[in-house]
């Protein structure tokens, strides 16, 4: 039987790593996007869905993105299917939020 | 099914640490984040000030929500029974909704234990307990809870005696799971919310149980 990679329930893995972390501002954007998406008047992003789409994006990707890095992205994923918006135009999107956190270039006297 | 048959290499080390992002990753999940809410707010999906909103409301919940739960159980046979056949039902009668899914409650009780885990992803009873905890998440303890509960519950420090039974519960996105763990002893003389402030998160896990009252 083929497992998918998601599926590790009895797999060997080492010692649980008994830690708490802080939750940050924009992992809780992701899950507050994510609710907004799949309540009962949008229903465009069901939690099915959402599994899909970190499920069948390849597990290099699966395995070395973080918890929330793997929701935002299949998010992603699915609303360019979904032609919500292109990936262009998710590009033209990131480099406008990438340029209000980069910082200024130094004054030239 | 036979343990290993399944298709995906497991020749790296069996130790797999938690994936957590660096300080820059934060920052490119900021402006992922940024960029996807402004793109839906552009598109008229999402309202200005909604996602700020939703923030607040999912922050909310807290462990104090499950542990009046429990607490109720423990002082009133009547409700308990009723939690255990309706567990949601049973949340909405102290004003608690549960949104996402039904909710199964289990009890613990002198022959035994019940551990709540979610192998496939993270599934939880977020409603009544808030955000799961980064090692309920992890790979280590989504792989292994249903394998060697026992060694896993002593990594928790937690020793289940051998004569009890140990019952791991897998969740889904339909079901959450809670577990009603067994009324602390020297606890009889105090009150409803003094029993609930004994009710941790873990004991409703089930990675740990409620300590005694000195």
């Amino acid at each position: 039987m083929t497992r998918g990679y998601h599926d590790i329930g009895g797999d060997a893995a080492g010692p649980i790593p008994i830690v708490e972390l802080p939750w940050l501002h924009w992992e809780k954007q992701v899950e507050a996007i994510r609710n907004l998406l799949g309540d009962g008047t949008r229903r465009m992003m069901s939690l099915d869905e959402l599994r899909r789409g970190f499920e069948s994006f390849g597990e290099d990707k699966y395995r070395t993105l973080s918890f929330y890095r793997r929701r935002i992205e299949a998010m992603i994923d699915v609303l360019i299917e979904k032609e919500v918006f292109t990936r262009e135009e998710l590009d033209a999107a990131i480099a406008d939020a990438r340029a209000r956190w980069e910082p200024s270039p130094p004054c030239r006297s | 099914m036979s343990g290993h048959d399944h298709t995906h290499d497991h020749d790296h080390d069996a130790h797999e640490p938690l994936v957590i992002e660096d300080e820059a990753g934060n920052i490119e999940g900021q402006i992922l984040a940024d960029a996807l809410q402004t793109l839906l707010v552009e598109r008229g999906l999402i309202a200005p000030g909604e996602v700020r909103r939703e923030i607040e409301r999912i922050e909310s919940p807290g462990v104090h929500l499950g542990a009046k739960i429990v607490a109720r159980a423990w002082v009133d046979d009547a409700y308990r029974e009723r939690l255990l056949k309706d567990g949601k039902s049973a949340a909405a009668e102290l004003g608690i909704g549960v949104g996402e899914a039904q909710l199964i409650v289990v009890e613990n009780d002198a022959e035994t234990h019940n551990l709540v885990c979610c192998t496939l992803c993270s599934c939880y009873p977020r409603s009544i307990l808030g955000q799961p905890p980064a090692w309920y998440i992890s790979k280590a303890y989504r792989a292994r809870a249903v394998r060697e509960p026992r060694a896993v519950l002593e990594e928790f420090g937690l020793a289940v005696p051998d004569d009890v039974r140990l019952l791991v519960h897998d969740s889904n996105a339909d079901m959450r799971y809670l577990v009603l763990p067994r009324r602390p002893e020297g606890g009889e003389g105090l009150s409803e919310d003094q029993l609930a402030a004994l009710v941790t998160r873990d004991c409703m896990i089930g990675v740990s149980v409620v300590a005694p009252v000195a």
